[in-house]
């Protein structure tokens, strides 16, 4: 009872997409995922920038412009895909269309391993900037961060309600509370009043490449490395072409807008951070115990270094604490917020991809438990063993993260200009032809600087950890390429032919398995005979004589009107005497199809079926390789299965969504015998 | 299969239990000294043995019947006695040899109300 409350009140979570969205509402929630990087982006860039020394922290506001321009490159080309592709499939559909199955598939492969890194990397981030509040957290965060993924995972299994407002607290927060600290961080800068960060009294050593000077092609290596690493702010920006459909109207014109803030505001925090950052002499370093120095010692594995948002949060509000733990919970639940976008991207691009046949065709039907509570869980206990490899460090998680989103970025920029190019080949109109080849020089430029950024990604990044997540992409894709081609190869199997022939079987001959007189076998014998077979045969196997002459007996006494057909069983098996009759009967009338009624026990529990139907069981089994055998199987609910049946009739969640009660059944149901003679 | 066919599985080197049951059956056939039934033409009166391997009881009074389905490594034959609900000691793996005529009725090889004998019953079908 309670747990149909629960469920009678849980919403699926997709029922948002149902609602139409305001761009002050879509903002939040598509951008949870992106505006949420910015709570590493920067880190990242200052940890690999200070393995160079200071002399390359110098370079940070220049590594951080260059992810700027990638940022608004990526932001322009998308505003393209969205008015080209305003049905939501986002960069699969672009693909796929454009480019053919194969793009699609990596595409796929790409976005899959992608939802696992998002999770795993948002909820480390999350507990990471939690720790700098709650100390009690430091050494424990990958216990933490996995708690978190469960307690994400039981919400979603249960269903969340995702309501507006619950995305746009926290990120307008997220938001208003980095926008604060940004800029009362300069109103004292202006002023002369800003303090340094906690790690401004340290000074920053080189790694020990570095410690004859910050030159030379590692120096350049240590740029691209770092470059790349900040474009872990891209992760999310195309989250708002896969929810089009649920924007208000016009539906492209409001994504593309809301793209265009999204990018404005992430661009904005990310330069702001970083140039704040430097101004408040930020320290944070890839080694901290070794390359932080206090008075030219360094620091020891003792010191725990907060993230570059705790502290200058910290500092800048250092006579407002409230300031302090505002941005610090906000970051965490924008990143939670960022994680559960992924729980529910998960089980949706896994529908669509078993609608297309990549995936078992099972996950496609979208109110079954199935699509959504496995594909919740898999996603779950990948993140989970992420995690756990990877000891929740941000850092290391984020050289998986990148290339997955750099992959799906440049393909579907290819199909972009594919796109238009095809477009171009039929378009007269002269004004349309300039607005396509406009967008198509847009989505090129994308597409360089995508590419490029995916080269640089993938040398700086694939001894690191890249390749696991470049391995995970390739055995995804040989997966569900595997499972296209066997459904492509089963439904050519089934196709009818041009010119198909139905023969129609001329006659129906029903044997009904008996093995004792009882209700189980009345009754299959009832329902054998309202389906008015050409000829009707009860059969039983004779494992022991005085049984057989006991069911003889008591057939003559109740005058069965059925003809009873006594087998040998020479070696006490039921299934092999059964099968070579039905094989003679089908010998001696090759057109006739032969209908196999086996009478059922429904029992309630588990350990009930194992005493019982194995015999049918194996005899289905067998007769499933006979042609022209048809077998029909006679359920008799025993009084045990009232219990399954109430279980079944609660456990979908499915039935929520159509509005439907659990089924009541009743003992009353069972009681009702039929008796058909 | 024919007499002259047996000795070929032989020949092969391996034998499947249903060719050694056939094999076993007509060896008993004809050291009764019957006929086997794949040699028995439709029409004539003949003797055959073998094993029951199915019988068959049909309880209405109109159409009492009982049938026993006659197989000697050879060939089946159904012995089908009108009027009758069972025939005492004719069972599934009993042993009988019957004699009458034969007939083909519907596509199968028939005697009705044949004489009968039963043989020693077969120890497979149970205890006795």
């Amino acid at each position: 009872m309670f747990k149909q409350l629960m469920v009678g009140r849980a919403m699926a979570s997709d029922r948002l997409g149902e609602t139409l969205l305001p761009k002050r509402i879509a903002l939040p929630i598509f951008a949870s995922d992106a505006l949420s990087s910015v709570a590493y982006a920067p880190d990242e860039i200052f940890l690999t920038l200070s393995i160079g020394g200071l002399a390359a922290y110098a370079m940070s506001w220049q590594v951080g412009l260059a992810v700027v321009v990638v940022m608004l490159t990526v932001v322009a080309s998308y505003r393209q895909n969205v008015h080209a592709y305003p049905s939501g499939g986002g960069d699969y559909e672009v693909a796929s269309v454009n480019l053919g199955r194969r793009a699609g598939i990596m595409v796929a492969s790409a976005l899959l391993v992608d939802y696992v890194l998002t999770v795993a990397v948002s909820v480390s981030s999350g507990v990471q900037n939690a720790a700098a509040a709650i100390p009690a957290f430091r050494g424990h965060e990958a216990v933490v961060a996995v708690c978190l993924v469960m307690l994400l995972m039981a919400a979603n299994l249960r269903g969340v309600r995702e309501s507006g407002a619950a995305f746009a607290i926290p990120t307008y927060g997220f938001i208003i509370g980095i926008a604060a600290m940004t800029g009362y961080g300069w109103l004292r800068y202006l002023l002369n009043d800003l303090p340094q960060v906690e790690s401004g009294r340290f000074t920053l050593a080189p790694q020990a490449q570095f410690s004859g000077g910050f030159m030379g092609l590692a120096a350049v290596f240590l740029l691209m490395r770092a470059f790349s690493s900040g474009c872990a702010a891209l992760t999310g920006v195309e989250a708002i072409s896969n929810g089009v459909p649920a924007f208000r109207k016009p539906k492209s014109k409001n994504a593309a807008t809301t793209l265009l803030l999204l990018g404005v505001i992430a661009v904005s925090m990310l330069m702001a951070i970083i140039a704040l950052g430097r101004r408040m002499n930020l320290n944070y370093a890839d080694d901290p115990s070794q390359q932080l120095l206090l008075n030219g010692h360094p620091v020891g594995p003792g010191y725990t270094q907060n993230t570059v948002i705790a502290q200058l949060s910290r500092a800048v509000f250092d006579n407002f604490p409230l300031g302090f733990y505002w941005v610090t919970a906000m970051t965490g639940i924008i990143l939670v917020l960022a994680a559960n976008t992924a729980f529910n991207g998960f089980p949706v691009l896994g529908s669509v991809l078993a609608r297309d046949g990549f995936l078992p065709r099972q996950l496609h039907t979208r109110g079954d438990r199935l699509a959504y509570s496995n594909g919740i869980i898999i996603l779950a206990v990948m993140a989970v063993v992420l995690i756990v490899a990877f000891n929740a460090e941000v850092t290391r998680l984020i050289q998986l993260y990148i290339v997955g989103v750099f992959v799906s970025f440049t393909t579907s920029q290819t199909g972009m200009v594919r796109h238009w190019t095809r477009l171009l080949r039929a378009e007269q109109d002269p004004e349309a032809r300039r607005r396509m080849k406009r967008s198509r020089v847009i989505n090129s430029f994308g597409l360089v600087m995508t590419g490029l950024v995916l080269i640089v990604v993938l040398v700086t990044k694939f001894t690191r950890g890249a390749w696991i997540a470049i391995a995970a992409m390739a055995v995804i894709y040989v997966v569900m390429r595997g499972i296209w081609r066997h459904y492509d190869h089963v439904a050519r199997e089934l196709a009818l032919e041009t010119d198909e022939a139905i023969t129609l079987p001329s006659r129906v001959h029903a044997i009904v398995l008996v093995s004792k007189l009882h209700k189980p076998a009345v009754r299959a014998l009832a329902y054998a005979r309202a389906a008015r077979p050409s000829t009707l045969e009860a059969v039983s196997v004779q494992v022991d004589a005085t049984d057989a002459e006991t069911l003889l007996t008591e057939w003559g006494l109740r005058r069965i009107p059925v003809p009873l057909r006594i087998l040998d069983s020479p070696f006490r098996e039921i299934t092999r005497p059964v099968v070579e009759y039905v094989k003679s009967v089908r010998r001696e009338s090759p057109r006739d199809i032969v209908d196999v009624y086996i009478p059922e026990y429904v029992v309630g529990h588990w350990w009930e079926a194992l005493l019982h139907n194995q015999s049918a069981l194996r005899l289905k089994t067998r007769l499933r390789f006979t042609p022209g055998v048809v077998v029909v199987s006679v359920p008799y609910q025993l009084r045990s299965s009232a219990v399954a049946a109430r279980r079944s009739a609660a456990a979908a969640p499915g039935a929520v969504r159509r509005d439907q009660p659990p089924a009541a059944v009743s003992d009353q149901m069972i009681e009702d015998e039929y008796d058909p003679l | 299969m024919t007499a002259g066919g047996i000795g070929r599985p032989f020949a092969r080197g391996v034998v499947t239990s249903q060719e050694w049951e056939a094999q076993d059956l007509a060896q008993r056939s004809r050291s009764r000294g019957v006929q086997l039934i794949a040699n028995c033409p439709p029409g004539t009166r003949e003797a055959v043995s073998g094993l029951v391997r199915s019988i068959k009881v049909f309880p209405l009074d109109d159409v009492l019947s009982f049938e026993a389905d006659l197989y000697d490594g050879t060939g089946r034959v159904s012995l089908v006695w009108l009027g009758r609900y069972r025939i005492a000691g004719i069972r599934a793996g009993s042993e009988v040899e019957a004699r009458g005529r034969l007939i083909r009725y519907r596509n199968r090889l028939v005697i009705f109300n044949p004489a009968y004998e039963l043989i020693s019953r077969q120890p497979s079908s149970g205890a006795p």
